[in-house]
Parts: C-alpha cells; structure tokens; sequence
C-alpha cells in the first residue's frame, strides 16, 4: 500500500527523516514508534501529501502521493492537532469533506451519530471538548471511507470507552473493506492490542519494522537462576539487550527465538529457566536502548 | 458536491464567499452608500426644493459617479485587495490549517485557483451588485439610465481590483505570517518612491550638484507607485468631444500587471514549503534579500531621520547615523527571520554590510564616480537646458529657463560648470567685498543621446577665478534677451502698465503708478502701445536689460534705477470643462468647454538712466516730470539711505538714527538709534532683513 524510499527531510539544517524507508501492507494497522523527534508526524505528513521531501520518494499504490489529489482522494488524516474552520458545526464541516472526497456516505454520517452522539453536529466546534473534537475527527473520517487512513495520536484525549469505541468502528473497516490504517502513538499498550506491523523510529531513520508477532518471537525475557550468584560469561551470538538481578534470579532480555535462546542457556545449566513473551513497550524501550536512548538512572 | 476538473473546487469556493462575506459585505456597502443610495438621496432632495427635473438631477448625479474612481475607489481597491488576499490565503500562515487544506485532494493550482478566484469575486461580485443597483435606481428616480458612466465606474474599478488583489496575493506567496502580509504589501507598494525620496535627500551632501532623479527616473517610479500613478492619472473629464476617462492605458496595463503577479504567485506557490507557516519570510532564496532589504531601508530611513533630528553634521555625521541604522536593522531582520532576540551569531554578515555600506558611502563622499568632477566637452553636447537665477537688477531677467544649441552659449555654460566645480573643490573669496549667490541648473542632453543634469547654488566672490565665467554668462546679451522674453508680449492685447518707486522729489517719497487709473480708457491702448515700442527700442538698443553680476557693483548703481516697470497683456486659452456642476446638463458643459478664457501675464523691468525712448515716451505721457522722477540706484545703495530704510522698516523714525557702522564687505553692521534700540543687519546679496537685538547703548 505505501513504499517509502530513501526519504530525506530538513528543517533549517536539521535532518528531520535521514533516509526513511518503510513498507506498509494493504490491509494492515501499521503502528509507527519511536522516541521524540524521531521523525514520526513527519513521515505522516509525507504521507499525506503536505509536506514534499527533499529527496526519496513516497508512493502509495505504486502512485507518487505528493500533488496527486487522485491519490489524496483515497487517504484521510486525523493529525495530533486537529483544526476546523473557526464558528464551523459538524454539519458545516461535513459538507465540507462531502465536497472533497467521492467515497463519502451519507448514510454513514448518519448511522455514525449513534456511535458519537455526544457530539451535538449544530454546535460550533471551537465550543467542543478537545475530547468531542477528536470524535467528530473519527466520524468524519469514518464517514469519508478512506483506503488508507493516517492517524497521529488518535485516542488521545478519548476517554476508555470510546477509544475502544474508535477502534472497533476502524477495525470493522479494516475487515470489511481493506483499509489501511497508519498509526502513530506513544500508547504502546493500546498499539499491541489493534497493530498488527509495528515500525521503531529512530533519528529519521526505520530502525526496524516487522509483525508484531514477528517482533515479539523475535525478543524473549529469560528469567534464569544459575547455580552461582554471578551470571557466567555468554557468548556473543548470544545477543543481550538488557541484563539484570534480583538476588540469584537474572533477567535477561536476548534478540533471538524463544527456542534457540532456551537451548543455548541451557548449556549453562541454570536451576531455573523461563521464558516469558515481551511487550510492544518493552521491545521499544530495550531496542531503542541500543540507540542510545535508555531509561537513564538520575539521583537528583 | 464532488470537485469539478482539478484546477477549481466549488466545495472550497462557496466555502471561502461564505466564510469571508464581511469583506464584500463592508466593501458593497461602501459603494452601494455612494452611488444608489447617494442617487436617491440626491434626487428626492433636489426634487423637492429645487424644482429641477429628476433626469436633469440623475445626469449630473451619474456624471460625478467617475470621479469617485481616483479618490475612493483606489483607496477600497487598495485595501479591499490585500484583505481579500489575507482572507483567502489565511491558511498559509497557521500550521494547522495548512496541513489540514494540503491534505486534502486538490492539487495546489487547484488551491490557489480557487482562492484567487473566490477573492477577486468577492470583489468584482459587489461592483456587479452596484452596477445593477445604480443603473436601478437611475431608473426608479428619473426613468433615465446613465449607463456609460456608470459601466466606465465598473470597468475601471475592477481593473483596479484586480491589479491590487492580484499583487497582494502575489505578496501572501512570500510571508507565513499573516500581519506580515499587510506590511510587505504595503511597504512595496510605495518602496519605489519612498527611495527616491530618500536618495534625493541623501545624495545631495555627498554629491554636490546632485539634481535629483530624472524625469525618466520620476516616471519610472510613478509607475512603480500604482496607488499614487492611479490617483494622479484617473481623470473624468470633457475635451470638448464628450466625457471619458483618463488613464484608461494606465488600468489597462496595471490590470495586466495584475495578472502576470497572479501568475507569478501560482509559480511560487507550487514551490513553496507549508512548513513555513508562521515564517515572516516563506520562501528560502527571499530571507536574505529581505534581511539585507530591511537593513539598508533602515540604515538610510532612520540613518536620514536621526541626522535630522540632531543635526548631525553632514557628511560624517550622517555617515555615522546611516551605519548605526543599518547595524539595527540588520538584527531586527534577522531577529524577525528567526523569531528569537539571540541572533548575535549572525554578527559576520552585519559587518560584511556595514563594511559595504561605509565604502559605498566614502565612494561617494571622494567622489569615486567623478560624479562631482564631470563636465562634458563642447563637442559632445548637442544642447543644453538652463535655468536659474543670478545678476541684478531684480525683475524679470533675474531668473531665466531656456534652451539652446547655440555653440557659443554651450561653451560658456560649460566654462561657468566648471568654474562652480572648481570654486566648490578650492573655495576662492577673490578680493572679498560683497559676494553674490547665483542658481543654475543645467540639463545638457549629448550626442549619445543621454542627458546630464547638475543643480548648484553657490556664492560668487569679487576677484574670484568663478567672477568671469559667472559674469560671462549671467550678464550676457543672449541670456538678458531669452530671460526678459520680450517677445513673449502680444501688443495687440496690452491691458495695463504699473510703475513701482517713482521718486517724488517734493515729498522725498516713492510712488506708484497705474495706468488705468490715470489714463482715460479711450486712450489706454494708444498710450500702451507707445510704452510698449518705446521698451523694445530700449532694448533693442541695449539700453535696458543689461545685466550685472553683483548688486553693488558700481556700474550697476550708476546704470540702473530704482524703479520698475510692469506691463501687463492678455492671453487667450481654451479651458477643458473638468468637475461636477449641478446645475446644467451635459450638452451644456460640452458646449462650455469651448469657450476661451483670458490669462493676464506681466513682465517687469527695472528702467536705466539711459532708456531713452522709455523716458521719453512716460514724460509724454505725464508720468515723469520734474517732480516725479526715476532714481539711480547708487542713491538708495549709500550707507545712511539703507540704514534709515531698515530702521523706518522696523517702526522707528528714521530720522532719530545717529550712529551708523555698516561692515561693507558683508553687509552686516550694526546701527544704534538716539535712545536704543539697536538693530543688526544681516544678510548680503542685497537681501536686507532686520531684527531687534538686545540694547545696544549709543555713542
């Protein structure tokens, strides 16, 4: 669905994407990650034809995105700060999607003022919560029946019930007619429940993109107690993210098949050896902690 | 509604009228208010007191409606068009709506076509509605519809908004911030004659004989200026073949002008970076011409206004004010660039400038250019246009214009150029004694068809190198000849004669004479004409309008008199019937407009003892006889007599001044009266003032 090559972006002398390049199936809910200033709503407003890169190039169906209102026409944005035009209602704002975008269902407007009935449509927006705004950005959108569907920070400002509302009403069109959903959050507990591909952002650059699942066979936790207090010398294919110790019970995070890894340790012959599954968080945090972007331990 | 082709969006169009109707709302407003409204109120009124006939109102009312063009309607085309440009274009300055409007699915020459287009309708739309409402109530009110008046109102309006609207939104191209937007358009909309106005003032102490720009130069920023150009050039006037604007070739350019901007704002639209949202300054290639623009704006705006106002002594002074000005403005610039006070890091590029600018200004101040120092050679000028003011006596001769190509005349010009170039560079007071100031302005249009302009004023000194060629060319027959202009005079439509200072030997006074009062009128024009031959013998002669360099000069107190004669004749002109008159038609005020009017032109002429013919002629006439006399000259220069004037002037008895001590080498002295007060005098050139001093005891 999306090919981005080699993208480079600069802001007075500041390289915000240093070679971006990323994959996004059709079909699937791509979660970007990444630290602050990684580069994340940059590549989203590639993505969505606002901003042109200095070099690369961005494609979305195999067509160039930027300048392409063919191609715009099948993507929708709900940016991390929203704007409609000022004393506009949703009425107003409706009628001004329905003008711009050709999928645009009338009866899905109105099937829609259920899911989000908080939101009175004759009410001036700038009057709304921050909350209600960010639910007339999903009803709108919803309502557009766009193929790919870019979200920054979606949920924040929804309380629990609609998020889980919002996500529900984007996963049925997921299954039901394909959308793509590109999503960016710091919430990584509420990435793992509806991504399916995670990418890990880092200085401009993918640090790395694959399945969750994929992601997750591909880090294991081992919880392992050796007959010594000290944990013995492991070789190097062994590759260790993060090491700690709780009395005689060593915490290690390793890259690697849960399987292989347990037979490596093995030969070590450990008392105690478990292998427990990590989360979308942790995977961030110790991945990016190889980039030098650790939880640093500061005595103030 | 779905979008139509790529390049327009309805959606966004209606969005954009509806959105932003205060603007064509206040703008139909003003205009409906003065015209339909205007023409009502004007015809119900009359009507009811006046008695004239409703289409006779309707006519003069339609017939005043073109004049609101050069007034009003350039101020509302003026700003109407960058407020519709600002409305429009808004979403260029906040980040938000940027992204939000980009991320939609228009191309950018979709975007800006729209909104180019929805701000020039909110424009053009209510000149339609006016034009409609005008020609309506014409005919709700009389019946009668003016509708060439009021389609020339239409036409040239909204030419004038389309060339203003379409530079504003040309200026919006190049700004993220959106009160930036109204500066620059501001700023570059009278940038041109602004520095021209600044170079003139500036110029003139480096560059001594600076003339200031040329007409072409003038011209060139008039157009440059199109709010000015517009109100100078509108004109609804009647040649006499019929009412019709001026400066209809003038809208026609500057609406294509307007266009061209739009198209270049479409060009750099499509380039532009929506990140800039918020930048004073959008497009990348701009900041420095707007950072070094700001500086050296600043430098010789506020540099100039600091000189001013302290008197800073030119030219290090104002070297010095200029250099501070374009240090500040160069940081304010960058400061505004980089919307932060910390900007000292950008130190190298203020001093490279200022390097440049103090440079620039020493080129000038040592005349690098040999500006100060070019004199054309004779064999390189074709002709030369001068005008001035020097010699003596004080009538019309005194000052001159005229051309020539005559090559003897061309020298001495020269010679007299390089003669005040040289007294300019090496100040040479000759003998001392009383100096004179002469004025010239010279514009020598040469061979390869450039010209050359100087101005000068300068003092001319007794015994200095400047006193011959000064001489040699304010006192010479020629110049006299073209500067009295005596054949400018009609004879046939002489009208008066008046003589000032004829001296009343009984009374010890001066007199005036007027012809018409004391010539019956079956007997004027003979007497008129007598006086008129007898002035053009004299000079024909040589005996009057000979020239003298100084007032004081000897031969000029001995050749000269005190007493002036002024004849008076008329010339005919056609009169172009221009304005609104209420009260007649149409077809009356063409037929006015071919009616001729007089203008009444006098020359005067300080008499010489040896106007013979003149002389003659005025003792026949009974206005000089034994009692009533002419004056030399030399009797009003002795100490005493100009002493007894400037006191008697100041409104003391002249007769009670005892002590006199006049410096004659500067005119300047001091005379003491029986009991004070004092008086200083001061001023040389024959120009004597007086003002009361502190007492100054006699003795």
């Amino acid at each position: 669905m999306i090919k981005i090559n080699d993208v480079v972006k600069t802001f007075d002398g500041f390289r915000a994407l240093d070679g971006l390049t990323m994959q996004v199936e059709k079909g699937s809910i791509y979660g970007i990650v990444g630290p602050n200033g990684a580069g994340k709503s940059t590549i989203l407003r590639h993505i969505t034809g606002v901003y042109r890169p200095d070099s690369g190039e961005i494609l979305v169906d195999g067509q160039p995105v930027y300048e392409n209102p063919e191609a715009k026409k099948r993507i929708f944005s709900i940016p991390d700060e929203l704007y409609y035009f000022t004393s506009a209602t949703t009425r107003d704002m409706m009628k001004f999607y329905r003008g711009f975008y050709p999928n645009f269902s009338m009866e899905r407007y109105e099937a829609l003022k259920e899911a989000f009935a908080a939101v009175d449509e004759k009410h001036p927006i700038r009057r709304l919560s921050k909350g209600m705004q960010k639910q007339l950005a999903f009803w709108l959108a919803l309502c557009c029946q766009p193929d790919l569907l870019v979200l920054d920070e979606p949920v924040d400002g929804l309380d629990p019930v609609m998020r889980r509302q919002v996500w529900s009403l984007l996963m049925g069109d997921v299954a039901q007619r394909g959308t793509t959903v590109l999503v960016s959050s710091h919430n990584l507990r509420e990435l793992e429940d509806v991504c399916d591909h995670v990418g890990i952002l880092s200085k401009g650059k993918v640090l790395l993109q694959r399945s969750l699942t994929d992601l997750q066979d591909n880090v294991v936790k081992m919880q392992v107690v050796f007959e010594g207090q000290e944990l013995p010398e492991l070789p190097a294919e062994l590759e260790v993210l993060h090491a700690s110790q709780v009395g005689r019970v060593h915490t290690l995070i390793i890259r690697g098949n849960a399987a292989r890894v347990k037979s490596q340790l093995a030969a070590y012959q450990p008392l105690l050896m478990d292998a427990l599954p990590l989360t979308l968080e942790e995977i961030f945090i110790y991945e990016l902690g190889g980039e030098d972007y650790e939880v640093r331990d500061i005595v103030l | 509604m779905k979008s139509g082709t790529s390049f327009f969006n309805c959606t966004l169009f209606k969005k954009n009228l509806t959105r932003y109707w205060p603007i064509w709302a206040l703008y139909a407003l003003v205009w409906i208010y003065a015209m339909p409204v205007r023409c009502i109120t004007i015809v119900s009124r009359n009507q009811a007191w006046m008695g004239e006939t409703p289409i006779k109102q309707v006519q003069a009312f339609a017939n005043g409606i073109p004049d609101l063009l050069e007034g009003l309607g350039v101020f509302m085309a003026f700003t109407s068009g960058v407020l519709a440009a600002m409305a429009v274009f808004s979403y260029l300055y906040n980040n938000r709506a940027a992204g939000m409007v980009h991320s939609l699915p228009v191309s950018r020459e979709g975007l800006f076509l729209t909104n180019y287009l929805s701000g020039l309708v909110c424009l053009i739309g209510p000149n339609v509605l006016v034009w409609l409402l005008t020609l309506g109530a014409e005919s709700l009110c009389s019946g009668y519809m003016d509708l060439y008046t009021v389609s020339v109102w239409f036409a040239a309006q909204s030419a004038m908004c389309i060339f203003f609207y379409s530079f504003a939104v040309f200026c919006a191209m190049f700004t993220g911030h959106l009160l930036a937007l109204p500066a620059f358009y501001g700023i570059l909309n009278f940038l041109a004659a602004f520095l021209m106005l600044l170079f003139d003032v500036l110029f003139e102490p480096f560059l001594y004989g600076y003339a200031g720009m040329t007409s072409t130069a003038e011209e060139t920023v008039l157009w440059l200026t199109p709010f000015v150009h517009m109100i100078e050039e509108l004109r609804w006037t009647n040649p006499g073949t019929g009412y019709r604007l001026l400066g209809v070739a003038e809208l026609v350019i500057y609406t294509a002008v307007g266009l061209v901007f739009a198209a270049l704002a479409l060009l750099v639209y499509r380039k532009r970076h929506i990140e800039s949202a918020g930048d004073v300054v959008a497009v990348a290639v701009v900041r420095p011409v707007f950072k070094y623009g700001v500086a050296l704006c600043s430098g010789l705006s506020f540099g100039y206004w600091l000189h001013a106002m302290f008197g800073f002594e030119a030219p290090f002074g104002l070297m010095g004010s200029l250099l501070l000005w374009t240090f500040i403005g160069y940081f304010a610039a960058e400061m505004l660039l980089k919307k932060s006070f910390r900007v000292w890091k950008a130190w190298r590029g203020c001093a490279v400038l200022l390097v440049l600018v103090a440079v620039g200004l020493g080129a000038l101040r040592g005349d690098a250019f040999g500006f100060v120092t070019r004199v054309p050679a004779a064999n390189k000028v074709e002709s030369v246009v001068v005008d001035g003011m020097g010699s003596y006596p004080y009538d019309v001769g005194r000052s001159f214009e005229f051309e020539t190509q005559d090559a003897a005349l061309i020298e001495k010009v020269i010679a007299l150029h390089r003669g005040i170039v040289a007294q300019h560079k090496n100040p040479d007071s000759g003998e001392g004694g009383a100096s004179d100031y002469i004025r010239l302005h010279v514009t020598y249009v040469l061979s390869n068809g450039t010209t050359l302009r100087r101005d000068y004023g300068t003092t001319v000194w007794p015994g200095s190198k400047l006193e011959q060629v000064a001489r040699d060319f304010y006192c010479d027959a020629q110049v006299a000849q073209m500067s009295y202009g005596m054949d400018d005079i009609d004879p046939t439509r002489l009208t008066n004669v008046e003589i000032g200072s004829l001296w009343n030997t009984k009374e010890k006074k001066n007199e005036y004479y007027d012809l018409t009062e004391n010539i019956p009128v079956e007997e004027r024009q003979t007497a008129l004409l007598a006086i008129y031959d007898a002035l053009m013998a004299d000079f024909k002669q040589g005996k009057l309008g000979k020239r003298y360099l100084f007032d004081l000069e000897e031969e000029r107190q001995l050749n000269t008199c005190t007493t002036d004669l002024t004849i008076y004749w008329n010339e005919p002109y056609r009169v172009e019937a221009t304005g609104v008159d209420s009260s007649i038609t149409r077809i009356e005020r063409v037929e006015a407009a071919t009616s001729y009017y007089n203008a009444t032109h006098g020359k005067s002429i300080t008499l010489t003892p040896n106007a013979e013919n003149t002389i003659r002629v005025l003792t026949e006439l009974g206005i000089l006889d034994e009692d009533t006399t002419l004056r030399l000259y030399r009797e009003i220069v002795d100490e005493e007599e100009r002493a007894k004037l400037i006191y008697g002037s100041m409104g003391h008895d002249p007769e009670e001044l005892t002590s006199i001590n006049l410096d004659p080498n500067s005119a300047y002295g001091i005379i003491g009266g029986a009991d004070g007060p004092t008086a200083i005098i001061r001023g040389g050139n024959g120009d004597i003032s007086a003002s009361e001093a502190v007492p100054y005891p006699v003795g």
